[in-house]
């Protein structure tokens, strides 16, 4: 097990590497970042003034060189819209990012397990019906839109919840739920049809000759089944939501790393992107690493070695 | 004895009002969509910052709210020689941590956005700088590399006055972060990307209209108008035509709208291979717009026609010069007489989401131009992308295009136009001819403000008449969301300043 992990962290860390490279890539291909700093009132004359002092007048290798060997020791650079460090900005964005992303996943697993395993126990009745058309309708409606409702009906129309913005528990419920939708549905509608198929299985059938009780059966011996999909998609919900719910950040006005890549994007301030590229690529693959290892416990028949 | 007591009375009575100025009360909540970035005044350029700016520092010149200068730390100012400014300035005015305000905190200012160590955007307004010169306490020269006449204006945008000792003692981030200024608010707490709260500055000259101004970032149009309805923020800024119905509805809140110096306009490659190398074609695609039905049906009435590329609140502004007619006869006659009866086809690029309904006025300009047998392809494109087009425009395999832009001309001058999308200087126009440019360098170095202008209003008519270098649109308005209680008047320049915004 121990040699695995080892293995595994020296993939990640070469993936890492190969991440920040196509990011500073594509960075540099999306377009010159001193045309986008400077408005259109600038001539020739003031744009290559600023290229010659940001360094962006030298030459690829030479900046990716510097990019490089900085952020070898964990220096991303200086964000050219901010003045200050890019990764300090990436990390004070990222708790906001953090609690949304915990909180929809939340959302998600609490509310769309239970439901998908009631409808699977259920199997053909009005509740199973109707779980399977709700879940239809939310993976269907755009996030934004259902956010929009939502302020309109709890933040307008009846006063209860802030319209926008990050504090307490009463500025999180509505981004969370908004957030969480699409993955609760998705979760819902894959509990359903796993728990189905294990249930269809002979050790189920065992089990229930055996006499032991159906709330053991299901608990235990079809829960636990049905889950190695359901964990890998727990593991890419997470990873998503903790990247990408940047949609939901801008209609809420919350103040995510989301948010600020997206504005980064749009003003070429590269050091921004690559900081939070790397800091949300090193979250999946920690994810990503903690699903496998969750295998191992659900399954003990994978092998690694 | 009895007299001099009622006498004394009388006297602090009648000096009560100038003496003792009443402290703001109460507080307002703002809801922005543009990002604050940076509290360093000297670093950035860019509308959002020159909202928040202008709270907590000041310049030597401003903007009055109806577009004219005012003096703000300068008491006066004059031209001493061609290459020399003179600038007295306003005597006992402190900065927030009690230091003066004084000539050598000016030639620090100025100096610090020179220094090429800052990597300043503002740069480019103060290049013609030569060098700085404290006379005494209260008086800064200003020497330039060559007669400078654009000065002022930009003086009354950028040029914020900070504490020498305070900003030479603490680094990047911390200024970035902790402003020290004369401003009427001192900035009290910032969170990025959600909120910055204001508190009356005690030292400041200038009152602030209320104790606390809180401004909160809100990026999406429809949660500020949310927001503004449910009565979490007092006033809201950027608010599209098509949500204004719905703040007018609610009863509680009223849309504030004045036309603003953003001029919209269609710029044209005007190159070898170009249909529009032809002045008639550049006439017949004017004459070929409906400038009314658009500002009227998709601007909702938020926009005005301009006749060149300056509204009347700029500097050179020529009132006898009308915006082009719509004769869609008179167009098709024109592309006839060129050769280009049949039409042509061309692309017309237009940045995502950046200038207020911009991409369905093209549509309907497009819409338009069909009729007279032009067929216009339009590109919605992220702007950094367009941006590289549009650099990629006189390069040989580059079919000739055309680009919808819009400006903001705060400083209201039309050298600030002419020199950004007419001369051939210009990064992003696509218009070159020696003997405009002749014209436009000729007005910028005459000093003489009367003269000057009429030379800008002598080069608009030329264009607007004769050389037909664009396609000149609109002004747009800018257009806020306000709730009953606020007792604010928008500006010409279009800024919404916390430190202005009052509660009747």
């Amino acid at each position: 097990m121990a040699g695995y992990v080892v293995k595994r962290l020296i993939q990640a860390i070469v993936l890492l590497k190969c991440v920040m490279i196509i990011v500073f890539l594509l960075l540099h291909m999306t377009g010159d970042p001193v045309l986008v700093m400077l408005d259109t009132d600038a001539t020739h004359e003031d744009i290559e003034h600023l290229r010659k002092l940001m360094g962006f007048d030298q030459p690829l290798h030479v900046q990716y060189g510097r990019f490089f060997s900085n952020a070898l020791q964990g220096n991303f650079g200086e964000s050219t819209e901010h003045g200050e460090s890019a990764m300090g900005l990436v990390l004070e964005h990222f708790p906001a990012t953090i609690e949304m992303a915990v909180g929809a996943f939340a959302f998600a697993v609490l509310i769309g397990i239970p439901f998908g395993c009631l409808a699977a126990f259920r199997e053909g009745s009005t509740y199973d019906k109707g779980c399977v058309g709700i879940t239809v309708l939310m993976q269907a409606v755009p996030d934004f839109w259902l956010a929009i409702m939502f302020i309109m009906f709890f933040s307008v129309t009846l006063g209860l919840l802030p319209s926008f913005g990050r504090g307490g528990w009463e500025h999180f419920i509505m981004p969370a739920f908004a957030a969480s939708t699409y993955h609760l549905a998705r979760l819902a509608r894959l509990m359903r049809s796993q728990m189905l198929e294990v249930l269809r299985q002979d050790y189920i059938t065992t089990a229930r000759a055996k006499g032991l009780s159906e709330k053991i059966v299901l608990m235990v011996h079809a829960l636990k089944n049905s889950s190695i999909p359901i964990v890998t998609v727990m593991g890419l919900d997470l990873g998503i939501l903790l990247g990408g719910t940047v949609i939901i950040e801008v209609v809420f006005a919350w103040p995510g790393v989301g948010r600020l890549v997206v504005d980064s994007i749009a003003n070429r301030d590269f050091p921004i992107v690559q900081a939070a590229v790397f800091l949300l690529a090193s979250g999946f693959v920690i994810i990503n690493l903690a699903v496998d290892l969750v295998y191992a416990y659900l399954d003990p028949r994978i092998s690694y070695e | 004895m009895k007299k001099l007591w009622l006498w004394m009375v009388v006297l602090s009575l009648l000096l009560l009002p100038v003496g003792v100025k009443a402290a703001p009360k109460g507080k307002v909540v703002l809801g922005m969509a543009g990002a604050l970035t940076t509290f360093d005044p000297h670093t950035f350029s860019s509308l959002p910052i020159s909202m928040h700016h202008p709270n907590v520092f000041e310049t030597l010149l401003a903007r009055a709210p109806d577009g004219s200068m005012t003096n703000q730390l300068a008491e006066s100012y004059k031209m001493v020689s061609p290459k020399v400014w003179e600038f007295k300035l306003r005597k006992g005015v402190k900065f927030s941590n009690g230091d003066p305000v004084n000539a050598a905190a000016v030639k620090f200012s100025f100096e610090r956005i020179l220094d090429p160590k800052m990597k300043s955007r503002q740069y480019r307004y103060f290049k013609s700088m030569a060098k700085l010169e404290v006379v005494d306490e209260h008086t800064v020269r200003i020497h330039t590399k060559k007669p400078d006449p654009m000065l002022p204006p930009f003086l009354a945008i950028y040029g914020f006055i900070v504490p020498p000792d305070y900003y030479k003692k603490h680094d990047k981030k911390h200024l970035s972060r902790n402003p020290v200024g004369s401003g009427p608010f001192v900035m009290k707490k910032w969170r990025k990307g959600q909120e910055v709260v204001y508190e009356a500055n005690p030292n400041a000259w200038r009152k602030p209209r209320v104790k606390t101004a809180v401004v909160k970032f809100i990026p999406e149009s429809t949660t500020r108008v949310s927001a503004l309805i449910s009565g979490d923020v007092d006033v809201i800024d950027n608010l599209p035509p098509a949500l204004s119905e719905r703040v007018r509805a609610s009863g509680k809140t009223d849309v504030i709208a004045k036309q603003s110096p953003r001029t919209n306009y269609i710029l044209m490659v005007i190159k070898e291979g170009a249909p529009w190398m032809d002045v008639r074609v550049r006439r017949a695609m004017n004459l070929a717009i409906n400038r009314e039905a658009i500002t009227k049906n998709v601007m909702m009435g938020f926009a005005k026609s301009v006749a060149i590329i300056q509204g009347p609140a700029s500097f050179g502004f020529n009132p006898e010069l009308k915006p082009y007619p719509y004769d869609p006869a008179q167009a098709k006659k024109l592309l006839a007489e060129a050769g280009f009866a049949k039409g042509f086809s061309f692309d017309v690029y237009i940045p995502r989401g950046r200038f207020m309904m911009g991409k369905e006025a093209l549509e309907g300009i497009a819409g338009q131009w069909a009729k007279v047998g032009l067929k216009a392809n339009v590109r919605v494109m992220e702007w950094g992308a367009m941006k590289k087009i549009i650099f990629s425009k006189y390069k040989k395999n580059v079919k000739p295009f055309l680009y919808y832009l819009a400006r903001m001309n705060t400083a209201f001058s039309a050298e600030h136009m002419f020199a950004g999308a007419i001369s051939s200087r210009s990064a992003y126009g696509g218009f070159r001819d020696k003997g405009v440019d002749a014209m436009i360098n000729d007005a910028r170095s005459t000093l003489d403000n009367k003269s000057r202008e009429k030379k800008y209003q002598e080069i608009a008519r030329v264009l607007r008449h004769e050389k037909v270098p664009i396609v000149p649109l609109y002004q747009t308005f800018r257009i806020f969301g306000a709730n009953k209680k606020i007792d604010w008047k928008p500006r010409a320049d279009g800024k919404l300043i916390a430190a202005e915004v009052g509660l009747k």
